[in-house]
């Protein structure tokens, strides 16, 4: 739960030398909107366009995932680069070899183990950092896993950052663990025992208790960086429920004109629509009652009509049929945000569509068709 | 108009948007920029506006992604700019350093910690085998064996070969180091182990009866180690800073001072890594060559060489002008 402002006015504070921080109160920001953030697992960030959007954080299964990733394509390049050394030299000692130069062969040999030691140390040190600064924070595991990292008030990450938190992921992988002692196999003497007991896998359990202690899932190096963690799905389109039923239209004729569903009802009946094919009938009227019962009383259509059936036909007049109060309020992208005339018309729009929401009492008698077509089937 | 016409109309608009920001890249042309932020200006208008268009939550939902992906292709990562290191390198960092008060005690630990470790492993008489608890009796016959045979090495393969490793191996304990500082404790471990271990070695291979090893490893170390034993404290100074930082917050609060700290922090930690590569190179060409084909007082030049480039940087560079040092 954060916001841009928020956020500046400590940037701000960094420059101020001496005196107590002037923190945002903690009142300005409503609890009910941070638990729900919470528990959605999401992000609020307000851009210089002034509007506010939700990012999705990336929790830490994913994210081990995408480092696992990182790991296999760092090893890959780091293969590819031995290789392409060994080519490299192999070229030039073929000739030194005819000629029995047995010190330039040694040289070459030299030469090519050092080359491929610095290799390394720049890839496992430094390859996170340059990715998520030249690609705008997403390394290839990332970009494979649709994650990205940016700062927490929701802007691109830069070089320091990126570099800082992949420095610090050394501590968010300790312990190290090495294979000899995960599966608890007898040390012996042997050579190859001292291979499987250098601690070589990283069991990233300081990162996960990290993650879990704090509002965003960040690992110690994202909060040396001040950066998170977001993902990136493909979005898939939305679109509104279509009924097959031919009964939805003709029930929502029923539905008096002059009444019009307040915002927040239609949020309701829209995320009921949305889940009620994951529903058993029983349990989809059920919970549809709620709401139904009293409307359908209100309306004066009789009580035993289908309660799933009457949602779906009042949230196909909202969404499917009733008119938007305004058609100003539609203005057409791009005009949108200078057209200063077509943004009064909105908020005109805006302010009429509110007091309906106290018109739920009003109701209409005049029914053409038989009520009787809508009785709960049995 | 209904909300079923309006989601419809504005579907291939957002579509298009979704489109273009799987292919935005560096190189855009002029147009499909133009043509993005006006289709990502009605996006963010549409989410805006939702609750007065009293769209259904999934679309909302929808547009809540859509405005964040398009948001990230908008705002990008700035890369690295060089321009900014070398500011930062040659005329923040020296001042810095100069200045602060963590890397001087690192410097005291390290140098008192090294110094009390020679001085009791070359004495041998105020604590009787302390050079053989600390390395052990069989590290330090390898030591003494590794050197009275120190015959010199030359030729360029194996020197890139041990420069190589060097470097990897060196810069990435002094990273350790840094990063293990920020809880303090590990660090300074880390830090302490460092000199206790490299002060030892240095006290029990000076010890007279070791005569021609001592000279070998004199003829050794002198070269490289100012800017290796250097590159050790401003590493761990600099990871002491970021430690202190969330300890000692000067007013600000917690998160905010480690934040600040961190950011000022890195360069001095990427000056230890190109100290460290400085010192690999020197180890790796200049410290093993036998007596015969350069003589110690070259490698002593070398090694007066290199402190005086570091007084250079630390004090000629650092000395606060005008007070400007001071805010850094």
């Amino acid at each position: 739960m954060l916001k841009a402002g928020v956020s500046n006015s400590k940037q701000e504070n960094f420059k101020a030398t001496g005196g107590p921080i002037v923190g945002t109160p903690r009142w300005k920001t409503s609890t009910s909107k941070k638990a729900s953030s919470v528990l959605d697992t999401t992000m609020q960030v307000t851009t210089p366009e002034n509007i506010s959007f939700h990012y999705q954080l990336a929790g830490p299964f994913r994210r081990i995932f995408s480092y696992f990733l990182d790991i296999v394509i760092s090893l890959g390049a780091y293969s590819i680069l031995c290789v392409a050394i060994s080519i490299c030299f192999a070229v030039l000692a073929i000739p030194a070899a005819y000629f029995g130069a047995s010190e330039l062969l040694e040289a070459l040999r030299g030469i090519l183990s050092g080359l491929t030691a610095v290799g390394w140390f720049i890839i496992y040190w430094f390859y996170g950092a340059y990715m998520e600064a030249q690609f705008n924070g997403q390394t290839l595991g990332k970009r494979i896993a649709k994650m990205r990292v940016i700062t927490t008030d929701g802007h691109a990450i830069d070089g320091v950052q990126a570099t800082l938190r992949n420095f610090f992921r050394l501590l968010d992988v300790m312990p190290m663990v090495s294979i000899g002692a995960l599966f608890m196999i007898e040390p012996t003497d042997s050579e190859f025992d001292q291979i499987l007991y250098l601690p070589l896998i990283p069991t990233c359990l300081f990162g996960l208790i990290v993650m879990t202690i704090n509002r965003r899932y960040q690992r110690v190096g994202d909060l040396v960086a001040n950066t998170v963690v977001v993902n990136e799905e493909q979005n898939r389109l939305p679109s509104l429920a279509s009924f097959v039923d031919q009964r939805v239209p003709q029930l929502a004729e029923l539905i008096p004109t002059s009444f019009v569903v307040p915002a927040t009802m239609a949020k309701t009946i829209a995320q009921y629509v949305d889940r009620r094919r994951f529903l058993l009938p029983q349990r989809a009227s059920e919970i549809a009652s709620h709401l139904a019962k009293p409307l359908l009383e209100k309306f004066g259509i009789p009580p035993d009509t289908d309660h799933d059936l009457f949602l779906c036909a009042l949230y196909h007049k909202t969404f499917s049929s009733a008119q938007l109060e305004s058609d100003q309020a539609v203005p057409l992208p791009g005009q949108s945000v200078q057209n200063e005339n077509s943004q009064l018309g909105l908020a005109e729009g805006a302010n009429k569509l509110d007091p309906v929401s106290d018109q739920i009492g009003q109701t209409g008698k005049e029914f053409q068709m038989d009520p009787d077509d809508f009785r709960i089937n049995t | 108009m209904k909300v079923s016409e309006l989601i419809e109309k504005r579907q291939p608009l957002w579509k298009e948007l979704e489109r273009l920001n799987a292919h935005l890249g560096e190189k855009t042309d002029p147009e499909t920029a133009a043509k993005f932020s006006s289709l990502y200006r009605a996006a963010c208008a549409d989410l805006a506006l939702a609750e007065a268009y009293q769209l259904p939550p999934n679309t909302v939902d929808y547009l809540h992604r859509l405005v964040a992906k398009s948001h990230n292709q908008l705002y990008r990562s700035q890369h690295f700019r060089w321009r900014d290191w070398y500011d930062k390198i040659f005329i923040k960092t020296p001042r810095l350093i100069f200045n602060d008060p963590c890397i001087h005690i690192a410097t005291v630990l390290f140098w008192g910690l090294f110094l009390m470790a020679a001085f009791l492993a070359n004495d041998n008489t105020v604590w009787p085998g302390f050079a053989e608890k600390v390395v052990g009796e069989q590290g330090l016959e390898t030591y003494k064996d590794m050197y009275t045979s120190f015959e010199g090495r030359s030729g360029v393969g194996g020197n890139v070969d041990a420069t190589g490793f060097y470097v990897s191996h060196n810069a990435g304990i002094g990273l350790q180091c840094f990063v293990s500082m920020l809880f303090v404790i590990p660090g300074l471990v880390i830090l302490s182990d460092n000199a206790i271990q490299l002060g030892t070695v240095f006290g029990y291979m000076f010890r007279p009866e070791l005569g021609d090893a001592g000279i070998n490893f004199q003829n050794f170390v002198t070269a490289h180690g100012p800017f290796e034993l250097t590159a050790i404290i401003l590493s761990a100074g600099a990871g002491l800073k970021i430690g202190l930082s969330w300890l000692m917050t000067g007013g600000l609060s917690r998160s905010d001072s480690l934040l600040k700290t961190a950011r000022e922090t890195l360069p001095i930690a990427m000056c230890a890594v190109v100290l460290f590569i400085f010192a690999a190179f020197i180890e790796g060409f200049i410290s093993p060559t036998s007596a015969d084909f350069m003589p110690w007082w070259i490698k002593g030049m070398v090694g007066v060489g290199s402190s005086c480039a570091l007084m250079f940087y630390f004090v000629v560079l650092g000395y606060p002008h005008d007070g400007i040092g001071e805010n850094y």
